[in-house]
Order: structure tokens, then sequence, then C-alpha cells
């Protein structure tokens, strides 16, 4: 190699003094303000507009369907209002409950919850989720609303006492999704109970994070079953998920527990994949990160997002809440449940009820008011400070009865895999939390956020 | 090497100083043409200037640098103005000439292969960078640099008949 020539060369290739001095002339000029793409703005308004005129046919459809759950919904709640008004947020505007009910929003996130229905689940895990199907606003189905909508759409009695046995915590925003997907499915009967069942699960991953459970017999031996079922009715769960978990792990392995400035966090998506946030402040054009992401993963099949918070500042934000109650006890008695969701990039902090000192140190935490999500609700656990009449918040009970494992066990518990089969005869031996159905829990193992000291 | 403010703006002649010759050498290997590559230069300070940003380190800024000096030479050549009034066989001022008749004939050359190839081998000989920051610049996978190489050393190879680009 000539080193020498290609030296001479590039010290060739430098610009002339007259456009170094031109330049020098330009950066002195005050800088102008670059003109507006007036075309470009109007195209995107113009397919905004398409946009929105196919969804509201798209929705026009279902509206049958959504006067049908108001009627229920203003049944179930009288001091609702409702009107009429695609520009109304669907047109319900809900008073909230309880005694707190009149009580100011001091926190623009704050969500008054139904004190009969359940606290969404906060997770450290790597993922949240209501997967984009509306999330604060998504609400809990009462066993009545999912019993009136599993018989609208064409379920026997029978078999709604059987998905209700199982205990799933339905939501809408989930029922809607189902019966839109199986309305658009191809098959002769689109209400199926083996796939309401099947999406429940699925559905279940993804909000908790957890990978699919082995071999716990919960789902049936059926042609159409994806891939992952394995014949009696075992079951290794889904590829992709297990893919995206691995990329996972693979990423942590890099991190070794102390996060960069960068990195926002990470979640499994919808299809398994994994979703690494990236903090929004670097160049667009700058693809240095995903290519190292890409490099630590060993060129797998990884989906960059952008989010606002790092991890790190996250987790920062985690440790003053988690020294919160040792230092103001009232504090304490409020907070119900914390914990970071990687997905929304925010934390979400469940309180017992509108307590104004808390709600100040929170808006010093989090001047603006985005990195903190605090909804009002119940205690996300069972135990002695519930009181009596309550419901538990969370039921962590998958499809077939088994409760929902750690995630831990299920990595520990993986069926091994020698390039012909997986061994899943041994796994029963081996998995016993997994199938440990624990009848009063102290605290709820799954709620990793949770503080028993409150 | 002295320590430059990371926040662009400030400096402006020590950084225009450092980074000249690989953003003005850049351009002029991806345009082939210095009235273009004159352009590209100016554009990339410019937007350097007025974008305000904080890099993390000296080795940000220069790949930033690197990937404005490729998106602006991209949009010099990709105009349509460019496209139909400046076709390259006609263009005054092409070939660069260089002093030695020996380094017009491996310009030639290196200017004789198509884009893909000639941009990682002049950045790897030229500009002496890694696969590693060469797949920054480009947004492209280290491996694939490490073949694009290969494969432009091969047809350097058959073109100059000589050792001229060799894997050490």
């Amino acid at each position: 190699m000539k080193h020498e020539l290609f030296s001479n060369m590039q010290k060739q290739m430098a610009p002339s003094p007259e456009v170094r001095a031109e330049l020098s002339a330009k950066l002195a000029q005050p800088v102008k303000e670059r003109p507006k793409a007036w075309k470009k703005y109007g195209a995107i308004a113009a397919c905004a507009a398409l946009t929105v005129a196919l969804c509201g046919a798209s929705v026009a459809k279902d509206l049958d369907g959504w006067r049908a759950f108001v009627s229920r919904f203003m049944q179930t709640r009288p001091d609702a209002v409702y009107r009429e008004d695609a520009s109304a947020d669907w047109g319900i505007v809900a008073a909230p409950f309880g005694p707190d009910s009149q009580a100011p929003h001091l926190h623009s996130y704050m969500i008054v919850e139904d004190l009969t229905g359940y606290v969404q689940e906060n997770t450290t895990t790597a993922t949240s989720g209501e997967g984009g199907e509306g999330g604060d606003r998504d609400m809990g189905m009462t066993p009545e609303d999912l019993t009136s909508a599993m018989l609208d759409v064409g379920y026997t009695q029978g078999e709604v006492d059987e998905y209700q046995s199982i205990g799933y915590q339905m939501t809408w925003a989930k029922w809607w999704k189902f019966v839109g997907e199986q309305r658009n499915s191809e098959g002769e009967d689109p209400f199926d109970l083996e796939d309401l069942k099947l999406f429940s699960q699925k559905e279940l991953y993804v909000s908790t994070g957890a990978l699919p459970a082995p071999n716990t017999g919960d789902l049936p031996n059926r042609d159409d079953a994806p891939s992952g079922a394995l014949p009696d009715g075992a079951y290794i769960g889904d590829v992709p998920v297990q893919e995206g978990a691995e990329d996972y792990q693979l990423l942590m392995a890099h991190f070794n527990g102390t996060y960069p400035d960068w990195y926002g966090g990470a979640y499994l998506d919808g299809s398994g994949r994994l979703v690494v946030q990236l903090v929004e402040d670097k160049d667009p054009g700058d693809k240095s990160l995903e290519l190292q992401v890409l490099d630590w993963t060993d060129d797998g099949h990884v989906i960059f997002s952008s989010c606002k918070y790092s991890l790190a500042h996250l987790k920062g934000l985690m440790d003053q809440l988690n020294a919160l109650p040792d230092k103001d006890m009232k504090c304490g008695d409020v907070m119900a449940g914390w914990g970071i969701d990687e997905e929304a990039n925010r934390i979400e902090l469940t309180l017992t009820q509108v307590y104004d000192p808390i709600l100040s140190i929170l808006a010093e935490l989090d001047p603006d008011d985005d990195a903190i999500c605090v909804q009002i609700g119940q205690r996300a656990s069972v135990d002695s400070t519930v009181k009596e009449g309550e419901d538990p918040a969370v039921h962590h009970v998958m499809p077939g009865g088994a409760t929902v494992p750690d995630d831990e066990d299920l990595i520990a518990e993986e069926p091994r895999y020698d390039g012909a089969h997986y061994d899943v005869q041994d796994l029963p031996q081996q998995k016993g939390p997994a199938f440990a159905v624990d009848p009063a829990p102290v605290e709820d193992a799954n709620t990793a956020s949770y503080n028993p000291g409150t | 090497m002295e320590a430059l403010p990371l926040r662009a703006g400030g400096e402006m002649d020590t950084i225009i100083d450092r980074y000249q010759n690989t953003v003005y050498g850049l351009a002029l290997a991806r345009t082939g043409s210095r009235a273009d590559a004159d352009d590209v230069f100016q554009e990339v300070f410019l937007a350097y200037f007025q974008s305000g940003k904080t890099f993390r380190d000296e080795e940000h800024r220069k790949a930033w640098l690197l990937r404005t000096t490729i998106n602006q030479s991209r949009r010099v050549t990709s105009s349509s103005w460019w496209q139909r009034t400046v076709p390259l066989s006609e263009r005054e001022d092409v070939p660069v000439q260089f002093r030695d008749p020996e380094e017009n004939e491996v310009w030639t050359a290196l200017q004789s292969l198509a884009e893909d190839y000639r941009l990682p081998l002049y950045l790897f000989y030229f500009q002496e960078l890694s696969t590693q920051e060469i797949a920054k610049a480009l947004a492209i996978r280290p491996g694939a640099v490490r073949m694009r190489l290969t494969r432009g050393r091969e047809q350097l190879r058959k073109i100059l008949k000589g050792a001229y680009f060799d894997e050490t």
C-alpha cells in the first residue's frame, strides 16, 4: 500500500482559499430562517385528511357495537353523561368515583380509577402494555359486561362461564380488538372459545412482558395453533417472542447493569420483536447507536423507537420514589405501587388517595409532568391493608387456571431443544413455581414494583 | 490535539481547519467535481454552524460531519438540475487534476468504480478510517464495508495492474 501516494493526494484535496473565504463570509452573516416548505405541509395535510376520512368510514361500521357498549356503560355509571359527538373523546364524559371525586387535578396524569375495578399493574420488565389500544383510557370489563358482550357476538352461556372461570381481566379495548380481528378472519366460526383463549393468552404475554409458559398444557392441541404448540397440549410459546427475549438478554449483557444516557429502555412488541428506545436527543442521521445495538444483538431483528427519557434517568426517579416512604410515613401510606413502564417511557405510580404533599414532591421530581404517571386506585396486592370487601387489584391467572409465572422462572425453566425436539417431559418436575397456585399471597410476586413496607 | 468545544457553533475556524480536508476530500470522491465539492464543503459547515448540536466527543463530531457530507453530496448529484444540465462527460472540471501522473491514474481508476465501492475505499485508504468508522459514516454494517473493500480492491487491481490497494 502506498501511504505516501495517498497522503499526497489527500493534501491536494483541499478547498481553495477563495472557497474558504467565501464560507467565512457566509458564516459571518446572520442566520437566515429556512423557507417553509408549504407544498410539503399541504401534501401532509391532504394525506392526514384522507386517512381521517378512511378511518371514519371504518369506525362507522362498528357504531352499532359502540352504541350497545354505551348503553351498558350508562346503566352501570348513572352519573356519566353521554354526548353523541365524535369530537368529544368518544362522547362519554364520566364523573369520577369515590370520596375524592371533587379533588382538583394537581397532576395532569392523574386518573381516578373505578374503585370496583382493577388497577393496572406496573411492571419493571420489558414491556407494559396496552399495545397501542388507548392506554390510559382502556377500561376493564366487569363480569357482567363480558357476559353481555360475549353473548352478543354469539357465544353460549356455557362458553361464557368457562371463559369467566379462567379469570383473565378483559378490557374493552382488547375486546374490540378481538372482535375486529375475528370479524376480519376467514374462518367459518369467527367467535370460537379457543380463539378467545388464545387471544387472551397472547395479550397477557404482551401486557406482562412474560415469556410464554412452557408446557403449561393450557392451550389445546389444535391444527391451527400457533408455532410452538406441541402434541398433548404442551405449549412452548411463540418463537418470535423467544427471539426478542434473546436479543434483550444480549443487550442487557452489554450494559452490565449500567445504562448509558442514550438508552431509554426496551420491550417486546406484539409480534415478539425487541423494540429498543433511543433517547431522542440525537441526530436522526446518525445511525451509529442503532448499528451498535445491532452488533450487540448479533444483527437481531431489533426495531428502534425514540423516547424522551433515558432509563438511567427513570431509575434515578425510582430511587427517589423508593426512598419516599422512609422519609414521610404518610406518603408511604398512600403509595400503593410504582414501577417503570419502559414502553411508555415513564414511571407509573398508583396512590390510594389524593394527597397534596406527595403531588408537590412529584411535581418537583417531574417538572415536565410526563415522566411520572399518577393513578388513583387500589393496592396491587392482597394484604392486611386491603379493606374488607375490596377486590384484589390484579388477577394473574392464565387461561387454564395456572398462575402467571415470573420471568425468571420461565427463563430458568426453558425447555431444552436438542435440534430435533424439545425436552418437555422433565419440565413439570423442574417447574414448580410456575404451577404453584398460591391461595393467599402475602404480596403480589408479579408486581416487581410493589413495596411491602407501604 | 487541542480540545475543542463539543457544541457546534464555537471555534469555527479551528473546526474548519481540522476537518476541511476530510469533508472536501469525501465530497470530491463522491461528486467527482471540484465545483460540486466546493458547494458541499460550504453547505456542510454552514449546516454544522446552524445545527446547534452538542456532540458526545470528537469522534461523534467527525462522524456527523462525514455523514452530513455524504448527504449533501447526494443532494447535489441527485438534483434534477445537476442531472439534466451537467452530464458527467461534458463537465469542464472533470477530471480532477493532481500534480503527479501516477496520482491522476489512481484517482481516475478510483472514480471509475461504483459509488458503493469507491467511498469505502476512499475512506479506508485516504482518510485511514477503520471499518467500524466507515460503517457509521455510510450507515451500513461493518461486514458490508469489508465486503465492499474486498470487491473494490479486486476491481482496482484489474484496472491499475499494480498493488496500490492491498489489504494491510
